[in-house]
């Protein structure tokens, strides 16, 4: 927590001037939205454990004979989704920027707390930052670790992310072994084709995306315009598995960094997400309290990435 | 008046009904005492282990191939042409698949730098 203004103050002067400067003036760095888990399904819930269910029958049809002779064994198998409690702790001094360049920010004769300095960094930076560090640390790659009393526990140990989860199915989820990423771009087209192709066949024409990390589903595109675009054959959607039309690669910015594939049924992606009452805040809302000169922002909300059904699942074998 | 009962065989037959239902009673008694001890078993006992679930294991051997050993890390997964195999049959199977180049599933996924198996250090 603290507001670095020295290079302000170096170019502009330890004053405020009013010379019409405004938050129009104000730029920063693009942050990376939370593009994952808009491919889950947000599920409501009053739990911290979102608890699902699946079942299996293997054989009932028999060639006839008088006998009664019953078969087939039903199995259910119990899919507890645990949820992880995140959070929001943010706490500045408005008045660090008063006697500065920065200081339009400063309400005019109104409460610290209602100055706009804090809405501008509530909507311009920290909504936007969570959703970011949720992307690039949480969502794919976290593994969750408990923090030390005290101190704010490190990046990528909020949650238990994708990988974490797909690896605690073991055997549940659907492993194929593809092997190594192949170096040309026209192979890692027909790499991605046979990854869909080696799916069930109750579940590869049903898929809707095959998930990788962002510069894979650039590959693919490039492969893909190698291998189909030729003389007059031209296929236009360079993002579609050239069998299976119905499903595309997508590029996840949380999957930075891993050769890994992923690939399910649409309504098998989950989010469930605890409602909370108003006072604790939530992903979307903070509570603002105000003390000794000081704005403190917080908020806390539980929610995990999941897959109702772990046996629908395929990943490839890379790490 | 003849099917009217004597005072001593409305008793008689009183003490009859009573010995029966003690009789069944004792049967009752006896029964509930079994299904309390049934009970008392099941109660140390976790609804997983009442009904454990068997999936695929992953085996402690190890394999070598080219001169290096391997052990499984995945219990079961997809071999592309071949289908569905548990660690435990590639690890027993010495089989040549066509499919695979004439390679055995433990050639193929060593030689693929699959992640179902790790070598061993």
């Amino acid at each position: 927590m603290s507001i670095v203004i020295s290079d302000v103050i170096t170019q502009y002067g330890a004053y405020y001037l009013d010379a019409g400067q405004s938050v129009q003036d104000l730029f920063k760095k693009l942050y990376r939205p939370s593009t994952t888990a808009a491919y889950f399904q947000a599920r409501p819930t009053k739990d911290t454990v979102y608890r699902v269910g699946s079942s299996d029958l293997d054989r009932v049809l028999q060639p006839f004979q008088k006998a009664f002779t019953p078969i087939g064994t039903l199995t259910f198998l119990a899919n507890p989704i645990d949820l992880f409690n995140l959070k929001i702790d943010k706490q500045e001094y408005p008045d660090d920027i008063v006697d500065s360049w920065l200081a339009f920010l400063e309400g005019d004769g109104i409460d610290r707390s209602q100055w706009p300095f804090v809405r501008w960094m509530l909507e311009v930076h920290i909504f936007t930052k969570a959703q970011e560090d949720y992307e690039l640390n949480e969502a794919y790659a976290g593994v969750y670790a408990a923090p030390t009393p005290g101190t704010a526990g490190a990046a990528g140990t909020a949650m238990n992310g994708i990988k974490k989860v797909l690896t605690d199915y073991g055997a549940r989820v659907n492993t194929i072994t593809m092997g190594a990423i192949p170096v040309a771009d026209i192979d890692f087209c027909t790499y991605v084709e046979d990854f869909v192709k080696n799916q069930g066949k109750e579940y590869r024409k049903r898929v809707d995306y095959v998930f990788m990390n962002e510069d894979l589903e650039l590959r693919f595109r490039e492969g893909k315009r190698q291998k189909y675009n030729l003389q007059y054959a031209q296929v236009a959607n360079l993002e579609t598995i050239f069998h299976f039309p119905q499903c595309k690669v997508a590029g996840l910015p949380s999957m930075a960094g891993s050769n890994k594939l992923w690939s399910t049924l649409p309504n098998n992606r989950v989010r469930p997400i605890r409602k909370q009452p108003a006072s604790t805040g939530s992903a979307q809302t903070m509570v603002k309290e105000f003390s000794a000169r000081a704005i403190s922002i917080y908020t806390d909300w539980w929610e995990v990435l999941g897959f109702l059904h772990p046996e629908s699942v395929y990943k490839s074998d890379q790490a | 008046m003849a099917d009217e009962k004597t005072v001593d065989q409305q008793i008689a037959e009183i003490l009859n009904n009573q010995a029966n239902l003690q009789k069944a009673n004792e049967e009752l008694a006896s029964q509930n005492a079994e299904l309390a001890k049934k009970l008392e078993e099941l109660a140390g006992k976790g609804a997983a282990e009442a009904v454990q679930y068997e999936g695929p294991k992953i085996p402690e051997e190890s394999f070598t191939v080219n001169k290096k050993e391997f052990k499984f890390t995945t219990a079961k997964f997809i071999v592309p042409a071949v289908g569905e195999v548990t660690a435990l049959e590639a690890l027993t199977s010495k089989k040549e698949y066509a499919e695979l180049g004439n390679k055995s599933i433990k050639q193929f996924l060593v030689e693929k730098g699959s992640d179902v198996v790790k070598e061993v250090e």
